[in-house]
């Protein structure tokens, strides 16, 4: 399909568009109690979430017209700016979520840096292993920069303290190293390393000691785990044809913050085994034909960048599944383009612009790339 | 350009290593699959039935507890609600303006809150307790931070004092405890309701829009055979008697000799049930009914009768007193007078011990035994209140060489003063023993009857002619003998004294004495009787015939003064009950109508146990007309009893073959009908609630009482499952 002159995948922008759909929905359903009893009025998070939605839908038809290559030169800055960002934060802990700061005021908006900052990551990771091509197997020329990157940011995150984010941030970095010239040995050596520092932060912070032991106690027939059985009850009670759009009970305090993190289990309950495997297939599709376009493309900073933005939305989304059904000990990871959170969705959506963009060049050789880069780099500086 | 160029190899590489991530993360999805799959398709069924469970929480509607009355309606015992106000000092904000609040609704010292409310270190302090809702002045529906409302239905006595041992108490979880409120628990509590409400996971509460409530039931109402102003007459004489003579305590029993209706009960020491204190402990038994005593010569009573009856010794006839000193036994026994000789008559009149000793030898153990157990001695009276003691009456085979003697006096044999004044009613009743009752009839909240008590007659003691007889003897004991202190002008009394000593540390005490008289009038044609008995007075006068008689003589002549002298020989018109009927056939003969339940706007369900329980047939009929869909007409449906044939408060005959029509009506309607809104403005919450659910509305309630407003208005279209909010306002 040309798409404004392109050829982007479909199967990547219906996909996406699908599940905004859906979370209008399921925002709808897990948010009107909520707002009704705190706002006084049940469309309250529902009419934010629609603005979002609509900005987010601008915003990937926005990036899609973007040439990706664009990015390869400005990563740099992009990093840094995600870096000062979580730096201020961690300095100034702007805004406060349930003991962690990770939003940044500017204004009307706030948002968080680390939303930026997995993009950022994944962008000057891409531009520096295309950079690095001939010495990416090297430790001090190829190797040592990447890992110093990957090190920073999701180290930053951690100490947040967003175990969960930095754990995928670090995931999905290393992944894109695994795909390139880089040394496995080199790998397995940090994570050798990685391994006692991980330990000790998290015995370091009680809540994550918390969670797993809460989980531990789930999965041997326990219940401490208020949250989790909450959300259990709703996929259960949903069962396979769901209650009914706007049926949710569990929405009513019983599942806390179902809007949020949670809102797969309000898909669950409302939409049935239906709803939630229809997700979770729209996922698989994005995942599936998001590699294809990494795998296709000839473009190096094309491949990384496709495939470190694909893996880093199915990352999310399969943690968030697995925690809202009880597979994986309970961690605060929204579930991309469906939760109710502006910022996530709003980089989420980038991301998507991008890969779309860089989905158009999928099938074509090196020398028509190069033209039709031009011919973009062409329009955007008429544009501009 | 080689940047773009790289070696086959490493695209291979690549490529490779991208596959096995995509494999890997298919396979995190497809294990989110498996487990979605087991818990909403496999074990869905578990989990369904653990959420109901949380959404719903039944909220339990206490039914109010019956009333009770007495024979001439006069409310005794009504409800009311109680409040208690307590704090938590360390939520309240401003001590001071809190004090002075409740400073200004109790017109008490604010100084005295201020020192609870700054007590710190506890989370909980009553500042009032059990005051009356109109007294707090509207305080229970502010919301002040910090200060807690507590409600408690409670019970008012209206009368205070009077007829507290009657009627008895009841506990904190309203359950009877004494009393008529013990005994008639089943008929006074009613049936509790509930309603249940849907909750989310903060504890808010609503009701829920798929059940229909299930109203309280009421209690039923008690009308007693007691007379509230002679149960007055008699607290008030009895009290003064006690404190005249200087007795530990007394009981006062007023009977009505030809039905067996107790008009009044009374015992001291007492306690007034709306101001309880600790110290009221030791009045709360009933000691009519629970203690039980040697009587002393009143027993009398039984040899005297026996010996007419089987026709062993003439009213004239002469007995050998002794002079006033007698063996028996090797234990000498004294008369307070010392004749050498009397007359049957006399003896009885004057209370001779050695002359009763003397010819209670000519009954003999056996006959003995036999009319004192057909006077009631030994056995249950059957009154209707609980705690009775019966006492002991040795039988024959256990008797030692001198028990019949001493039984015959009213010693070695322990009675309660309902068994007396059985005994001494049936004297006056020309032989017949009466079953004492108190409770007159059951009546629903509507008034109809439940179930009626009936004068019941035990069995005929004695002849009538002997009954006559010794009815002319008790004339002579408050004419001539030991009872002249209970004469009273234009009345005949007939009656007999007792005083017995009491036993102190195992022996029998000649400083401690229960002194006893028992009394009935107009002696011609016997309608009252009045039993007195006084604990160890003290007061130098102990004898039965000085200190209780002048106590029955009061009471009597307030009776006679309340009554009028020439009202007492009217009774009232007296049904009987069959002796062979069983009590169980009486529930539903009162006059043989009965009471038609309520049903409308019940699930069907609980319409159904409610006529289980009265034993009621039924028929279940649906109403096709107001049906909507067949659509809806799944398992889960509501059905709601619309409407009843008989309807309530149609008096119905009792009759096997009666049935109960229910008329009912699924009330889940099709969801793309619109249908209109009833109007409820004006209706009871409880009756809007019902109304609106039953037409298939939602239901959102702000305030309490009664409707004022409803959103949308009445008659618009709306579709069913539409929330009509309703605004109420309560009443008063």
């Amino acid at each position: 399909m040309k798409f404004s002159g392109y050829k982007i995948d479909i199967w990547i922008l219906l996909p996406v568009i699908l599940l905004m759909m859906f979370s209008i929905g399921a925002v709808y359903s897990a948010s009107s109690y909520f707002s009704m009893d705190k706002f006084n009025d049940s469309n309250y998070m529902l009419k934010h979430h629609s603005l979002r939605v609509l900005l987010a839908l601008l915003m990937i038809f926005l990036f899609t017209r973007i040439d990706f290559r664009i990015y390869k030169d400005i990563g740099k800055y992009l990093i840094w700016i995600s870096i000062l960002a979580l730096i201020f934060i961690f300095i100034f802990g702007v805004s406060t979520v349930k003991g962690a700061s990770r939003w940044i005021n500017l204004g009307p908006l706030s948002f968080q840096p680390a939303d930026l900052a997995k993009f950022t990551l994944i962008i000057y990771l891409s531009a520096l292993l295309v950079k690095k091509k001939n010495y990416a197997h090297m430790l001090y020329k190829g190797y040592l920069p990447l890992i110093f990157y990957i090190l920073v940011v999701s180290g930053l995150v951690a100490l947040q303290p967003n175990f969960s984010t930095a754990f995928i941030i670090f995931g999905t970095s290393v992944m894109l190293l695994l795909i390139s010239p880089v040394k496995i040995k080199h790998i397995i050596i940090t994570l050798l390393c990685m391994i006692p520092v991980a330990v000790s932060f998290i015995l370091s912070k009680s809540y994550i000691v918390g969670r797993l032991t809460s989980h531990a106690d789930y999965a041997s027939g326990g219940s401490s785990n208020y949250q989790l059985r909450q959300a259990l009850l709703g996929f259960g009670n949903g069962g396979f044809f769901g209650v009914g759009p706007g049926n949710s009970m569990q929405r009513e305090y019983f599942l806390p913050e179902a809007y949020g993190d949670f809102i797969y289990a309000i898909v669950g309950e409302e939409y049935g085994f239906i709803g939630a495997f229809t997700v979770l297939v729209l996922f698989m599709i994005i995942l599936v034909r998001g590699l294809k376009v990494s795998k296709m493309i000839k473009d190096e900073f094309g491949k990384y960048l496709s495939f470190g933005i694909t893996m880093i939305l199915s990352f999310y989304a399969v943690v968030n599944m697995s925690v809202a059904c009880g597979l994986i000990p309970t961690t605060g990871v929204p579930i991309p383009f469906v939760s109710y959170g502006g910022t996530a969705l709003l980089f989420n959506s980038i991301g998507v612009g991008i890969l779309l963009n860089i989905s158009s060049y999928r099938n074509e050789t090196d020398e028509e790339m190069i033209n039709e880069g031009n011919k973009v780099i062409e329009i955007n500086s008429k544009v501009g | 350009m080689t940047f773009y160029r790289s070696t086959n190899n490493r695209q291979i590489n690549s490529k490779r290593r991208t596959n096995l991530f995509l494999l890997l993360f298919i396979a995190f999805f497809l294990a989110v699959l498996s487990k979605l799959f087991v818990l909403q398709i496999l074990d869905s069924e578990i989990y369904r039935t653990a959420a109901k469970k949380q959404y719903h929480s039944k909220v339990i509607l206490n039914a109010s507890r019956g009333l009770i009355f007495d024979k001439n309606m006069n409310l005794l015992v009504s409800n009311t609600t109680k409040v208690s106000i307590a704090a938590d000092p360390n939520m309240i904000d401003k001590p001071d303006s809190v004090a002075g609040l409740l400073a200004y609704i109790f017109g008490k010292d604010k100084q005295e809150y201020l020192d609870k409310l700054s007590g710190k270190n506890t989370s909980f302090i009553y500042l009032e307790r059990k005051v009356d809702l109109q007294s707090v002045k509207g305080l229970d529906t502010m919301s002040i931070e910090g200060l807690i409302v507590l409600k408690d239905p409670s019970r008012n006595y209206n009368y205070g004092q009077i007829g507290s041992k009657i009627l008895g108490l009841i506990d904190i979880e309203n359950k009877g405890r004494s009393g008529l409120e013990l005994e008639y628990n089943d008929d006074l509590s009613g049936k509790d309701g509930y309603i249940v409400m849907q909750k989310d996971g903060r504890g808010n509460k609503r009701p829920d829009l798929e059940y229909p409530r299930k109203d309280p039931l009421k209690g039923n109402n008690l009308v007693l055979t007691v007379d509230v102003d002679i149960q007055k007459f008699a607290e008030e004489e009895l009290e003064s008697g006690v404190v005249n003579y200087n007795a530990s305590g007394g009981k006062v029993l007023v009977v009505s000799v030809k039905t067996g209706e107790i008009l009044a009960l009374a015992s001291y020491p007492t306690y007034d049930p709306n101001n309880l204190k600790i110290s009221d402990t030791a009045g709360f038994k009933n000691s009519v009914l629970t203690d039980i005593y040697e009587p002393g010569s009143v027993f009398k009573i039984v040899t005297a009768a026996g010996l007419i009856e089987e026709h062993l010794l003439d009213r004239n006839s002469i007995v050998q007193t002794e002079g006033g000193t007698f063996d028996v036994s090797g234990i000498k026994v004294k008369d307070s007078h010392g004749f050498n000789s009397m007359s049957f008559e006399e003896i009885i009149e004057q209370s001779s011990n050695i002359g009763v000793m003397k010819i209670a030898r000519k009954l003999g153990p056996e006959k003995f035994y036999k009319y004192a157990r057909d006077f009631g001695f030994g056995i249950y009276s059957g009154l209707d209140l609980p705690g009775e003691n019966k006492g002991y009456l040795k039988r024959p085979v256990d008797f030692s060489s001198e028990s019949l003697e001493f039984l015959a006096i009213g010693y070695q044999v322990m009675v309660n003063a309902v068994q007396l004044s059985m005994a001494y009613s049936a004297v006056a009743n020309d032989g017949v023993l009466m079953k004492p009752y108190i409770v007159k009839k059951i009546i629903d909240p509507a008034g109809n009857p439940v179930k009626e008590f009936y004068p019941q007659r035990l069995r005929q003691v004695i002849q009538q002619s002997t009954s006559k007889e010794l009815n002319s003897f008790f004339i002579g004991v408050v004419q001539r003998g030991t009872g002249r202190a209970a004469n009273i002008e234009n009345v005949t009394i007939a009656g007999k004294t007792g005083t017995s000593q009491r036993i102190v540390d195992g022996k029998y005490s000649s400083g401690s004495h229960n002194s006893t008289f028992i009394g009935y009038f107009p002696a011609e044609d016997p309608q009252i009787l009045i039993t007195v008995i006084l604990d160890d007075p003290k007061s130098g006068e102990f004898y039965g015939g000085r200190v209780a008689a002048p106590i029955f003589r009061n009471i009597a002549q307030r009776i006679i003064d309340y009554k009028g002298v020439s009202n007492l020989s009217q009774p009232d018109i007296i049904t009987f009950k069959n002796n062979e009927q069983t009590t169980e056939d009486v529930k539903y003969t009162a006059g043989n109508l009965i009471a038609i339940p309520n049903l409308r706007n019940l699930k069907l369900d609980d319409a159904v146990e409610i006529l289980k329980e009265k034993k009621l047939k039924y028929e279940v009929i649906k109403d096709d007309t107001m049906q909507r869909s067949l659509k809806s007409a799944s398992p889960d449906n509501v059905i709601v009893v619309v409407d009843q044939q008989p309807d309530i408060n149609e008096s119905v005959e009792y009759d096997e073959k009666l049935i109960i029509k229910l008329i009912t009506r699924n009330c889940k309607p099709d969801k793309n009908e619109q249908i209109k809104v009833p109007d409820v403005i004006n209706l009871s919450l409880r009756r809007a609630i019902n109304r609106l659910i039953v037409e298939g509305f939602k239901v959102e309630i702000v305030g309490s009482g009664e409707v004022i407003t409803q959103i949308p208005k009445a008659n618009t279209e709306q579709k069913p499952g539409t929330k009509v909010i309703l605004f109420c306002r309560n009443s008063d």
